[in-house]
């Protein structure tokens, strides 16, 4: 049973338990994840013993809702009472955490059960997440930070993995992994009990293998009393989607161009309006993010830095010292530039009453994990600065944004198409990227594999 | 002491919190510091070349 609606639907007719659908995990973990490495700690008797409860609890007649008996996967910033918060580093310790984070006691409140910690890219910082492979061809990279969860969901291990989005870190490893994925409006999910990077940038959220997956794990996060499931099915009739191809949108890869496109005709065919905008502040997304992030990142990691340095991967070292010695001037200024970028995004959205703006994902599929940069025709680009230019201006803007997914390049890797609304329309954006996940096939395609 | 005024200004930051070792090449972290005023330079065009208040900075919770 690959999603949550599907699992629900066998657990409340009887026909498995919340102890054959945790059993199932742990066996095919073992086995698929020699290969995966999608998780990083699956403490077994603990997740039976959480089975064991549910099932218990639905047979008293107590249902707390889809999640119930429905195994999660949590990326390891994120603190679970029982098991070490690792961080994708050797600066933590592997001495279990006393306490839940405020997600995780929300998760258990709606039944669900944690399957383990899955892998993120060191520190939350980076889009590869080794040694974590894509389901879809392991010799690829499943993106990152949230790779961990991402590869999980693709492999069908689990229906839902909690990850965090600083610059993309949800979307970018739903993208290339095939799932959806959505970062909420900024605040709507708590932090308290997870590992910072940049605290004014950071977002966490559901990666899922449906949309409505998704906006179950969100009506959990958030509670606050609002079942971001409701609506899924009402359509899109009538709304309107600004359709964003411009810098620092292009360049992209040819079969992300027409998978694009083909996924604007579907949009307008479901009777939403589609229009071309153009917001060329979004060109200064990357120097706005990063020169955020160093000055936060290091407040968040400063005593490793000093006392550790040798144990910080070279490249987020770098970024690390970045933040102790360029100039407070360079944060203040980009933290304007954000304000001019998120204003620039909203003046657009009320000129052409838009109701959502559309865009690729990502301009590239999963890289090969020998390759470093990416190529469109004679202009080279590094993996973060590719993966990163599409997302990162709705974590500046701090609106949702979902990935969903959108078809396939000639290799066969999964390509994602980005939905944001305005902040607090949460709802609104997973209600859109359903409708089209329900008049296409992409979400239900599944790796030969592992899926 | 090192021979660039940006060396200098990098090496100073690194002594004021503590950052010594090899770990911490002066060199290439001054390169780096370099790239990232550069980058800097280019939000410019965005919201012009002066510094920002800090009363005027932006709060993710109230974008509008």
């Amino acid at each position: 049973m690959r999603t949550v609606s599907e699992a629900g639907t066998a657990l409340r007719s009887g026909t498995v338990t919340a102890m054959q659908l945790a059993t199932e995990f742990v066996a095919r973990q073992a086995t698929i994840d020699e290969r995966l490495h999608s998780f990083v700690a699956v403490d077994a008797p603990r997740l039976l013993a959480e089975a064991e409860q549910a099932d218990s609890e639905l047979g008293a007649g107590r249902d707390r809702g889809p999640l119930h008996g429905i195994p999660v996967g949590v990326k390891d910033i994120i603190d679970v009472a029982g098991y070490a918060t690792r961080c994708g580093s050797p600066l933590y310790p592997t001495d279990p955490v006393d306490a839940d984070a405020t997600v995780i006691t929300r998760l258990r409140q709606a039944g669900a059960l944690i399957a383990g910690k899955t892998a993120s890219h060191e520190l939350a910082c980076g889009v590869v997440t080794s040694p974590t492979s894509n389901p879809w061809n392991t010799d690829h990279v499943p993106g990152g930070s949230s790779g961990g969860s991402g590869a999980a969901v693709a492999a069908g291990l689990v229906p839902i993995g909690l990850g965090s989005d600083t610059g993309g870190s949800i979307r970018i490893p739903a993208a290339l992994c095939g799932t959806v994925g959505l970062k909420p409006t900024y605040g709507l999910v708590p932090v308290t009990g997870v590992q910072p990077l940049s605290v004014s940038l950071d977002h966490l959220g559901p990666l899922g293998a449906t949309v409505a997956d998704c906006a179950y794990a969100l009506t959990a996060l958030a509670a606050d009393g609002t079942d971001y499931s409701n609506g899924l099915d009402r359509g899109i009739r009538g709304l309107r989607f600004g359709v964003l191809t411009d810098p620092p949108f292009a360049p992209m890869q040819p079969d992300i161009d027409t998978a694009f496109r083909l996924a604007v005709e579907v949009l307008t065919t479901l009777g939403a309006e589609c229009v071309d905008v153009t917001i060329p502040a979004l060109q200064h997304t990357l120097a706005a993010e990063f020169g955020i992030i160093p000055l936060e990142a290091f407040e968040c990691h400063r005593d490793s830095l000093r006392e550790r340095p040798l144990d910080i991967d070279p490249s987020i070292r770098t970024l690390l010292i970045a933040g102790a010695v360029i100039p407070s001037r360079i944060f203040r200024r980009a933290t304007a530039a954000r304000a001019q970028i998120a204003k620039a995004i909203a003046r657009v959205m009320d000129e052409h009453h838009l109701d959502a703006l559309v865009s690729p994902t990502l301009p590239a599929t999963a890289s090969p994990k020998a390759l470093s940069q990416h190529t469109y025709g004679d202009l080279s680009e590094d993996l973060a600065t590719s993966y990163v230019r599409t997302t990162a201006p709705f974590n500046l803007s701090g609106q949702p944004a979902i990935s969903v997914p959108c078809g396939f390049d000639r290799a066969g890797l999964p390509i994602g198409l980005q939905i944001a609304t305005r902040a607090g329309h949460d709802q609104l954006a997973l209600r859109m990227a359903s409708a089209y996940e329900h008049d296409t096939s992409w979400s239900r395609r599944r790796c030969i594999e592992f899926g | 002491m090192s021979d660039s005024p940006a060396a200098e200004a990098v090496a100073l930051k690194l002594e004021k919190h503590g950052l010594h070792g090899p770990a911490f090449d002066v060199a290439a972290i001054t390169a780096d510091y370099a790239a990232r005023i550069e980058m800097d330079a280019g939000l410019d065009a965005l919201i012009g070349s002066d510094d920002v208040a800090g009363d005027r900075l932006f709060d993710p919770r109230d974008p509008r």
